[in-house]
């Protein structure tokens, strides 16, 4: 028996953690990995994964589809996730706004890109392919990016917000990314949030970062910062009932910090948005 | 050509050489000296996600040459052989090589091949779960149509024939040993790595049953494998290298030249 439905915040589920997330099994809403990990023919990672379905919904959050790479080939990533979303019927499968590979190399990491028109019409064609092959819709995750290009036509925000109309899909809202963007480039992360429809998102990260000389930096590893906490508030407000998911990567913490940022976030949940949000955000 | 494509090309060409910084700076909004520290915050990035792969595909090798000095192979490996691959699991495919001919790595001459052997680990970890067949896959078969068959190994089974005594390095530097003192480096050895249910192991291997399996992994009949492993090694025992499989597990099946799998 497999839980499908989502109630209440999850974690990202790492390797030092399976053991005791397995065996203690913590009231967690859902959790999430990253899907290339899991890109494997067999072996424990997987069964890993496989178990820890039996016991929550899964969230596939893919870090290598780089939507926006211009030059990208056809290659077998897609068909890949295909397969993992098949075995493991997730809850939700996300991908990140940005783009990772040019020429055949790959960089392995989120880049930011222009956004032009140029570059919307060629990210809402791939969110089509991979939504007509998962046969599902896809939430987007909007970037934590460092530089701003000259190029650009319009925000991310008005960038995301024309996906969502083009495509269908939904937004997995990133509010430390959205924080450390605002701080870095002097933005305001209300206005980017007033222009995002909230009833698309579907799911929403909440993480820590790093205060360099050279401005924020995305680390996910720390708790969440009081300003982002309150950008919890402010999307409840706006009628998005999506679940919160606690990201940690780097300096992982014992479990129960995790399992203790996620209770914080279901106490900023239902106070404020309740059941009518929710029916706003299903409408 | 595109200005997206344009703009990703300047973008990454900085991000493999600080060379190119300069002609990806005018695509950048807002002071060029801040975008330079953070086209190198993006670079190191790459850098040390593409280190983090490695050194998780590679635990055995970086705990040899210590984690600075790996650091150090990381980003010449890198330099030289980035990332082909959207999913970082399969990068590192030819790190043993990139090795062979990397002059710094003489002193360590075993590194390579340990390399070799760890990849071939990192993929047992990631092969298909299969159940290994027993003895009934030969049940019944008379020994002509024994000798015509062929027999197929579990998914992540592979096998190395090194100058060194590979298995014994590697199986030096699990958990309970940091080091290869009491391994004779001087010995070439053959291995052989495997999945167990879920774990992937690692074993020397005598040179007959590595020329046997080599044979049968190269598609000759058992009958053609048994040669050569007799050609290899005068002693090699048939029963034995069996008995040795099955208890193992290597074995997945047999598969009769009449195309009956069993």
């Amino acid at each position: 028996m497999t839980k499908t439905s989502v109630s209440g915040a999850g974690i990202g589920l790492r390797q030092p953690h399976y053991a005791r997330v397995l065996e203690e099994q913590p009231p967690l809403g859902f959790v999430e990995v990253h899907s290339e990990n899991f890109f494997h023919d067999g072996g424990a990672s997987l069964r890993t994964l496989e178990r820890a379905r039996e016991l929550y919904p899964v969230s596939l959050h893919g870090v290598g589809m780089a939507l926006a790479s211009a030059d990208l080939q056809a290659g077998p990533h897609l068909e890949r996730l295909a397969q993992l979303v098949e075995r493991i019927e997730p809850a939700f499968v996300s991908e990140h706004l940005c783009w990772g590979s040019v020429g055949g190399v790959h960089f392995n990491d989120l880049l930011p890109f222009p956004c032009t028109e140029e570059a919307l019409a060629l990210v809402a064609g791939r969110i089509g392919v991979v939504q007509d092959r998962l046969r599902r819709p896809l939430l987007i995750e909007n970037l934590s990016a460092y530089v701003r290009f000259r190029d650009d036509d319009m925000s991310e925000a008005e960038f995301l917000a024309e996906l969502v109309g083009m495509t269908g899909c939904g937004l997995l809202l990133d509010l430390n990314n959205l924080y450390v963007n605002a701080c870095n480039f002097g933005e305001d992360a209300r206005q980017a949030l007033a222009r995002l429809p909230m009833a698309a998102v579907g799911e929403i990260h909440l993480a820590g970062h790093e205060v360099t000389e050279h401005g924020l930096i995305d680390t996910h590893g720390s708790v969440v910062c009081d300003a982002v906490w309150s950008l919890l508030r402010d999307v409840r407000e706006r009628g998005a009932s999506a679940p919160v998911l606690i990201e940690w990567d780097t300096d992982l913490p014992a479990l129960e910090v995790l399992l203790d940022q996620a209770a914080r976030a279901d106490r900023i949940a239902p106070a404020l948005c309740g059941e009518g949000a929710r029916h706003v955000a299903s409408a | 050509m595109s200005r997206l494509l344009e703009a990703q090309r300047l973008f990454g060409a900085a991000l493999r050489n600080a060379r190119h910084e300069d002609a990806a700076l005018p695509l950048l909004a807002g002071d060029a000296g801040r975008n330079r520290a953070l086209l190198r915050i993006y670079r190191g990035n790459a850098v040390a996600n593409a280190g983090a792969a490695l050194a998780l595909a590679h635990p055995v090798c970086r705990r040899i040459t210590g984690g600075d000095y790996f650091d150090a192979l990381v980003r010449r490996y890198w330099a030289d052989e980035p990332s082909r691959e959207a999913d970082l699991n399969r990068y590192g495919d030819t790190f043993a090589s990139f090795l062979d001919n990397f002059e710094p790595v003489r002193e360590l001459p075993y590194l390579p091949d340990v390399a070799r052997l760890e990849w071939s680990v990192h993929l047992a970890g990631m092969a298909a779960d299969a159940r290994s067949a027993g003895g009934e896959a030969f049940a019944g078969l008379d020994e002509e149509a024994v000798a015509a068959g062929f027999i197929r190994a579990t998914p992540g089974f592979a096998l190395h024939d090194s100058r060194w005594p590979v298995a014994d390095i590697w199986n030096r530097h699990q958990a309970d040993a940091d080091d290869v003192q009491g391994v004779d480096l001087d010995q070439p050895q053959c291995a052989v790595v495997w999945r167990k249910g879920l774990r992937v192991c690692v074993a020397a291997l005598a040179r007959g049953d590595h020329a046997f399996w080599a044979a049968a992994q190269r598609g000759l009949t058992f009958g053609e494998a048994w040669a050569q492993g007799v050609s290899a090694d005068a002693d090699f025992n048939l029963p034995a290298a069996i008995a040795q499989s099955l208890t193992a597990g290597w074995l997945q099946a047999f598969d009769t030249n009449n195309g009956e799998s069993r």
